[in-house]
């Protein structure tokens, strides 16, 4: 388990001279689900970028990130190295150790692709591939789990099925994490906070706990989604703006 | 059927035996409508074949041309690809040599390998920097057209899960290349020794070129024609065996796609 902080007082991409993000403060605890709610083109995946140490930010800091943190990060589309069969693709994030091939292995049973597991990506649905990338963040026992709306255009029942495999996953290695969606049902269903984010350049808005257990049914996060936007209508013209 | 259709193994190989078995028969039916010494016939050819293998120069020179192309080879796919993925990848290194590449590019094999005899000596080094410097140019076009399509995306995921640089250069980045290089070796192969025999016909003392150049001045023509077969028959057999296989290989993702 890791934590992780982060704290900047701005960001922006060299040579544009407009920061894409505002001055932020944020904390995830160890084990814990935060989902990042914010209207699109306000720089939710560049945050994921900066807590991931994929973008250098010499403006700020993110504590927490040692260098031996086991890290994965689950990206908009798979991602899959098309000439690697589905099993190599995990290997190849994997230490080779036996205990993590075995693992990766168990994975795959788990996401009910082990017989697909010598395939190569290209023969897959996009629903399966999505499993395979599920299982590749998984299988190296992330600390950290950063998610960039990973779920974002499969058709709904494929995209709930791939939710209930990701808290069941959670439950079982407890990994902190940073879940970047711009659906609020979404959020609202895995997280156990989120952070609302304003439009660019990004500042929050509102960090907002949700103690419900988990699973939660869709009428719970139906109630959820009342009570918020009753007690925080401001976030309807702000974070969950389109 | 359709040009992209593959044909079974079995046919494909009676298909390129029969193009093979047609060549030869043109070839005798011509020799005897010559009928002359400038066109001799295959079994003449055949005959100076032996000639040459019992008294074992032709072991010799074409050993001695072999080590020349591996060598030659070796060099340029080395530097070729270490400037093409330089090139490729930055914008600046690209604006930097792209019109020495250019001129590279347009200058004769000849002028090198004369410049490179007169300045390092009629030696084996010369010989194998001049054949290496022909094709260098052309390794570093074909890589850094496959360094340029490099898939950000894909090394970007070696990144997230913290994977070594090394690990992130074998397994990510260069299997990405592999098509590129493939191609480069594949031109460079034939390339570098139609180069060799050149550059040993005009500064070495063995080698095939160099035993071409005396049965030049012999008119020795089925000699000629037994060591030109004989070696084209190495090079088709290292593509053959050793190049497509490889290629094969590395793209058999692409069809199971």
């Amino acid at each position: 388990m890791a934590e992780l902080q982060l704290k900047m007082p701005g960001f922006c991409y060299p040579g544009t001279g407009q920061d894409a993000l505002g001055a932020l403060d944020l904390s995830f605890p160890a084990g814990s689900f935060t989902a990042i709610v914010g209207p699109s083109g306000t720089g939710k995946s560049t945050l994921l970028h900066l807590l991931a140490g994929l973008q250098p930010n010499p403006r700020g800091a993110v504590d927490g990130l040692a260098p031996d943190l086991k890290q994965a990060l689950m990206f908009q589309n798979p991602r899959l190295m098309p000439w690697l069969s589905v099993r190599d693709n995990l290997r190849l994030v994997q230490d080779g150790s036996a205990e993590q091939a075995q693992r990766g292995d168990a994975l795959l049973e788990r996401v009910g692709l082990s017989e697909r597991a010598a395939d190569y990506p290209g023969a897959l649905s996009g629903g399966m591939q999505r499993r395979v990338a599920l299982a590749r963040a998984f299988c190296v026992h992330p600390a950290l789990l950063l998610m960039d709306e990973p779920f974002v255009s499969l058709d709904e029942p494929t995209a709930q099925q791939l939710r209930q495999m990701l808290l069941g996953l959670c439950q079982e290695s407890a990994p902190t994490v940073v879940f970047v969606t711009h659906n609020l049902n979404e959020a609202l269903q895995l997280a156990d906070r989120v952070l609302f984010l304003s439009a660019a350049p990004a500042q929050l808005m509102l960090a907002h706990a949700i103690s419900q257990a988990r699973p939660r049914d869709a009428d719970t996060v139906q109630a959820l989604q009342r009570d918020l936007l009753s007690t925080h209508p401001q976030l309807l013209s702000g974070a969950l703006s389109p | 059927m359709s040009s992209n259709v593959r044909l079974p193994a079995a046919q494909q190989f009676g298909w390129r035996l029969g193009s093979l078995l047609g060549l030869l028969l043109i070839w005798q039916l011509s020799a005897l409508w010559v009928a002359s010494d400038e066109l001799p016939p295959p079994a003449q050819v055949w005959q100076s074949l032996s000639v040459e293998w019992h008294s074992g120069d032709l072991q010799l020179h074409i050993s001695a041309t072999l080590r020349r192309v591996v060598a030659a080879f070796l060099v340029a796919m080395l530097l070729g690809t270490a400037l093409g993925m330089l090139m490729g990848s930055s914008r600046r290194a690209d604006a930097l040599l792209d019109s020495w590449l250019l001129i590279a590019l347009n200058i004769p094999a000849l002028v090198v390998i004369i410049l490179c005899y007169l300045w390092l000596g009629l030696s084996d080094t010369a010989a194998v920097i001049a054949v290496a410097l022909n094709k260098i140019p052309t390794v570093i076009v074909t890589v850094r057209e496959g360094a340029r399509a490099i898939d950000r995306e894909l090394l970007d995921v070696g990144r997230a899960f913290r994977l070594s640089r090394s690990k992130r250069f074998w397994r990510i980045y260069l299997p990405q290349l592999s098509p590129y290089l493939m191609a480069a070796a594949r031109s460079g192969l034939s390339l570098i020794w139609k180069i060799v025999l050149v550059v040993e016909l005009m500064g070495r003392s063995d080698g095939v070129g160099f035993q071409l150049g005396v049965f030049f001045q012999f008119f020795d023509i089925a000699s000629i024609l037994a060591y030109t077969l004989a070696f084209g028959a190495i090079i088709l057999s290292i593509e053959y065996l050793l190049v497509q296989p490889l290629e094969r290989r590395a793209n058999r993702w692409r069809q199971h796609g």
